[in-house]
């Protein structure tokens, strides 16, 4: 994966990846600055009493901000950092509170009175709203910007979570029994429809804090982080909504509208943002398994070709095999044909019997399909074909083979040992017919036997024979014989297990 | 046995195994009236010899292979082609199946096979 695509799909953390946005967010702040001041003049001017833009205004600061505050302790749950901690707890105080503000203005829901509390119940919730707010954001900008390192231990990290969750629940709550319980204690911040100067000061205190929060976060936090770049824009669009609406100076004027909307605009900010990275992340982790698709395809493929090189070698190795052994057989017949003592003859006729046993192996290799493993019951049939097509006219051979895979190192000591036992017993006088037998056993273990019906034979062929007693101890088998109306030779064998 | 088509031609470029199936051929009591050892050499002879059966090796020195020569004796002579292959892979099995041959033996092969199969080829 490219640098770039890594970077951003390990969550947007990193000053390098900082430069971008912020030219960005600045850009967007001297707009909505401008944009801002160009609204002010008109600010105190009456607008239209349009009571449904508070229940327009809270139903998207309560969404955007619940949502983005659940995102923000997503994050922090992956970083730890106290800073988001106290963002996330921020955002699901501003979006609680808006609920409150919902049943305490009037007009809201029912006309011209509020769902709850005294007419100065609004007002309050309206402060302590953007107080809390202000107060939470302006912690963590200032975590993020002086203790950028300070996080939670890993084990805490949950509990804190749910603790922020719980405490901003109990704090809203105790927000909404103090302005419907208590509100007559406190003291007045309308009269009419105008401000108490306790109303202004208090608002004016709350638009230093959110400034100081703005400041710390384009200068400081926001180089870490660019969560507190974008939040510098979210508190400026809420610097903006407040001054409108004290430019206003009474509900429903055109600046006190404007600054509803401008509210909403900052509740939107951090929301985009998450989307932004939502996005970027979604088109990174299928860029990523692109490649990674291709990548795949690609090892596939080479392997493919590597295994079909190997077979390709392997098949030109046992060619070659098959040629050598035919010459081998070819200096056997050109020795031997000067030869007229029968026994010398009969000697190089074993011999090349034995050359064409090796050779048949390696044809039944050539044939299977992984070139190591292959069926043992097709070879002992053609080397018993072959006996049986030099045997004496009116001798018989029969073969009876279970079908097992078996590999070289067992399949020619085997042949060797099948070929030797048949040429000897079809070389009797008087057997009429041979029998040989591949049988599997239980376990992993077989079963030879090669029995004729000729007369008792004098001596003991198989152990007469070295060949055939070396090749046995060698598979590591037992030989039996028998004598029962003809020779019965039975080998016990352990068959190697097929990968 | 009848030898009025001139015999039989031997298609094989390793000297000891031509030797081998002369010998072997010889001792079926027919003639043998070439050895070639590339395919161009075969057709040539093939023409020219007339030959009653050719014994083709699949592999061959120069260009063109044991069925090169094969489709080419079987159009022009129309003599029985015996294909002697060390490969007994499905590949090359299944090229030499394109010729139709008279009959295929896998190398290392024996007297009595090759008997079976001139036998029964001269039937």
């Amino acid at each position: 994966m490219p640098a770039a695509d890594a970077a951003s799909v390990e969550t947007m953390a990193g000053p390098a990846a900082a430069g971008a946005p912020r030219r960005l967010v600045l850009a967007l702040l001297g707009l909505y600055g401008a944009a801002a001041l160009a609204a002010l003049p008109f600010a105190a001017r009456p607008g239209p009493e349009v009571t449904a833009i508070t229940p327009l205004f809270v139903a998207t600061v309560l969404i955007t901000e619940v949502a983005t505050g659940f995102l923000v302790l997503v994050r922090f749950e992956a970083t730890r950092r106290w800073s988001l901690l106290l963002l996330g707890a921020a955002c699901l105080f501003a979006g609680l509170m808006a609920v409150l503000h919902l049943l305490t203005f009037p007009g809201a829901i029912l006309p011209g009175r509020s769902m709850l509390g005294m007419p100065q119940a609004a007002a309050w919730t309206f402060l302590l709203w953007m107080g809390g707010y202000a107060g939470l954001a302006l912690a963590a900008v200032a975590a993020a910007a002086f203790a950028p390192g300070w996080r939670v231990a890993p084990a805490q990290v949950r509990r804190h979570g749910l603790w922020a969750v719980a405490l901003v629940a109990g704090l809203v709550l105790g927000c909404g029994l103090l302005v419907t319980g208590r509100v007559a204690a406190l003291p007045p911040l309308m009269l009419g429809q105008a401000w108490t100067p306790l109303n202004a000061g208090m608002t004016y205190g709350e638009m230093v804090a959110v400034a100081a929060a703005i400041l710390l976060s384009l200068a400081g936090a926001g180089r870490r982080d660019p969560i507190f770049l974008w939040l510098g824009l979210a508190l400026s669009a809420l610097l903006v909504a407040n001054l409108l609406s004290l430019a206003g100076g009474a509900r429903y004027s055109l600046g006190w509208s404007l600054g509803r909307l401008s509210w909403a605009v900052s509740a939107s900010v951090l929301f985009l943002f998450f989307m932004g990275q939502f996005l970027r992340q979604q088109q990174a982790l299928a860029r990523a398994k692109a490649t990674l698709e291709e990548r795949v395809a690609a090892r596939t493929a080479e392997l493919t070709q590597a295994l079909g090189q190997r077979d390709l070698l392997l098949r030109e190795v046992y060619h070659r095999v098959e040629n050598n052994l035919q010459i081998v057989d070819s200096l056997i017949h050109a020795e031997a044909r000067p030869v007229t003592d029968p026994a010398a003859l009969e000697g190089f006729a074993r011999l090349r019997q034995r050359v064409f046993t090796l050779g048949q192996a390696h044809q039944q290799l050539m044939r299977s399909a992984d070139l190591r493993y292959f069926d043992i019951a097709p070879f002992l049939e053609e080397l018993v074909a072959e006996i049986r097509r030099a045997a004496l006219p009116g001798c018989t051979v029969e073969v009876l083979a279970d079908p097992v895979a078996v590999d070289l190192d067992f399949a020619i000591p085997l042949g060797l040992i099948v070929t030797e036992l048949v040429a000897q017993a079809v070389r009797q006088e008087g057997v009429g017919r041979v029998a040989v037998a591949f049988r599997r056993e239980a376990g992993d273990a077989a079963r030879l036997t090669v029995s004729d019906d000729g007369p008792a034979a004098p001596g003991d062929l198989a152990a007469g024979n070295r060949l055939i007693a070396g090749l046995t101890r060698q598979l590591g088998g037992r030989i039996g014989i028998t004598r029962e109306g003809g020779t019965r030779i039975g080998i016990d064998l352990p068959i190697p297990e097929a990968a | 046995m009848t030898r009025s088509t001139g015999g039989v031609l031997i298609v094989e470029d390793e000297f000891l195994i031509a030797e081998l199936l002369v010998a072997m051929v010889e001792d079926l009591g027919l003639h043998v009236c070439g050895v070639a050892a590339t395919a161009a050499e075969a057709m040539a002879m093939a023409v020219s010899l007339r030959p009653e059966l050719v014994t083709m090796d699949m592999r061959l020195r120069g260009e063109g292979d044991g069925v090169d020569a094969a489709l080419h004796i079987h159009a022009h002579v129309g003599a029985r082609v015996i294909f002697i292959t060390g490969s007994r892979e499905p590949d090359t099995v299944a090229r030499i199946g394109t010729d139709h041959p008279a009959a295929v033996l896998f190398k290392p092969i024996t007297f009595e096979q090759l008997r079976q199969v001139v036998t029964r080829l001269r039937q």
